[in-house]
């Protein structure tokens, strides 16, 4: 846990360090860059969306002649688990997104009642890249067309004995989505929708497969948000999730969550998450709590 | 079922048709922005206020050496109000007319954008009702960065 603050620390440093060389080459840093906070948030698996959900956006506030990015710290106390994740993305250009996210799930007291031990921690890295297709989500305002991006995540979770041992077929798996991503400016509404086609126990944190089903299924992410101002933005969340694993359920995830953007550098986004049953445990209500340093 | 599904249909195309007719009693997005931010002269207002930001902007205010200032805050007025369908009819030119040879790109739009709508803000538009300006202002990206 403190290693995992400690690593954030560091990316910010050395990110931020580095940002002033990107200045004097050939092309800018996002200083100038896009007017809304339309890049979004850093979600759970560490691309460019909302707390839950992926959005088509490219993260940041580059604009096609730019580059921006960003790294975030996120922690999610539910129940009976927490979830600490931490991870940096890179938006090139307006047109491609790398990013990097690594999530520690921690069991906690639950550890032990499972069996694993007290604070038993299940890691993850995920590696995103996501492609604009067409659309911009702000200048196209006399259009229905929505930006459209499609992505890849790799997934790859450790505890291979533990998973196995839960019934998962894999600990590492590869999901792909499109996204659809449509700002409403004149009515200041935001919507969003994704289709993911995914074989992930939990977004991967429960391993890929399992006893029930092991191909890939596809799964829905949706998101409605209200622009309050230019800095602060409300919205509702909903992931579907498959069930694969024999011994428990799953559930969809759900969100609804405030997002106020201090600066082109700052941003906090709090939720309230409800991620319905996890591991047996039912009502893995809690909070969401993420801090996004841009550059 | 069928028929009671299309009389749904057709219900809901009506009320969405009468909310968008001119003869519908309630103000278009557009009226409501144009009576908030004070007609035709508090459009006037942002528009030199935005002018007065944006030739305190370090990142653009270059780009506006030499122009006639007094004219073009007239002009944005005007096209403001009829962006708004406030009655106004904008007699300058088209916008990729206008900025051709500028060589904008979107950093500078999205520059300019900004200091119109912290004039907006200064002078206590509310935020929906700026956003219904910026939504018709953001499709001019194209033609203005084309050359
Ligand atoms: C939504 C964005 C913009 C709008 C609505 C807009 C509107 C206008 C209008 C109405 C004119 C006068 C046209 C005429 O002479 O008939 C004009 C001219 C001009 N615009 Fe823009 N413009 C925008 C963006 C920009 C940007 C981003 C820049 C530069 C950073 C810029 C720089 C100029 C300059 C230098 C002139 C010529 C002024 C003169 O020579 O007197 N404009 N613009």
């Amino acid at each position: 846990m403190r290693n995992a603050v400690l690593g954030a620390a560091m990316i910010a440093a050395a990110v931020g360090g580095a940002a002033p060389s990107y200045g004097q080459s050939m092309f800018t840093t996002a200083d100038s860059g896009r007017l809304f906070a339309t890049g979004g948030v850093s979600n759970v698996e560490g691309a460019g969306g909302g707390g839950i959900s992926t959005w088509a956006m490219i993260t940041g506030y580059g604009t096609k002649d730019s580059i921006g990015g960003n790294v975030h710290g996120t922690f999610i106390p539910l129940a009976n688990f927490q979830d600490f994740g931490t991870g940096v993305a890179v938006g090139l250009f307006d047109r491609v997104e790398l990013s990097y996210n690594h999530n520690v799930f921690n069991t906690g007291p639950t550890g032990s009642k499972l069996g694993l031990g007290s604070n038993y921690a299940l890691n993850q890295d995920v590696y995103g890249v996501k492609v604009r297709l067409f659309g911009d989500i702000l200048y196209d305002q006399d259009t229905y067309l929505p930006e459209v991006s499609v992505g890849a995540e790799y997934k790859n979770s450790d505890n291979r004995a533990l998973l196995h041992a839960l019934g998962a077929k894999s600990g590492t798996g590869v999901d792909y989505y499109v996204a659809a991503s449509k700002l409403f400016l004149r009515e200041s509404v935001l919507v969003n929708a994704t289709l993911r086609e995914t074989k992930a126990n939990q977004i991967g944190i429960l391993g890929f497969g399992g006893p029930k089903n092991n191909g890939y299924q596809t799964e829905f992410e949706g998101s409605l948000a209200y622009l309050v101002t230019d800095k602060f933005v409300v919205g509702a969340e909903y992931r579907t999730m498959p069930s694969n694993l024999g011994f428990t359920k799953a559930d969809d995830w759900k969100s609804i969550y405030a997002a106020y953007v201090f600066n082109k550098n700052l941003s906090l986004t709090v939720a309230y998450v409800d991620l319905g049953t996890i591991a047996t445990l039912k009502n893995q209500n809690g909070a969401y709590a993420s801090v996004q340093v841009g550059f | 079922m069928m028929i009671n599904i299309v009389r749904r249909i057709a219900i809901m195309a009506l009320t969405a048709a009468a909310l968008h007719s001119p003869l519908s009693m309630a103000d278009t997005m557009e009226q409501s922005a144009f009576a908030a931010m004070g007609g035709k002269d508090g459009l006037q207002k942002i528009a030199s206020l935005g002018m007065d930001n944006v030739l305190n902007d370090d990142r653009i205010k270059d780009k506006f050496t030499g122009a006639n200032i007094p004219r073009l805050k007239l002009l944005l007025g005007t096209q403001f109000c009829a962006l708004l369908d406030g009655g106004c009819v904008y007699g300058g030119k088209d916008m990729e007319a206008a900025h051709k040879g500028m060589n904008l790109n979107d950093a500078d739009f999205n520059a300019l954008a900004e200091d119109f709508r912290n004039a907006m803000i200064d002078l206590g538009v509310p935020n929906r009702h700026q956003n219904v300006l910026l939504a018709k202002l953001a499709p001019m990206e194209k033609p203005i960065t084309a050359h």
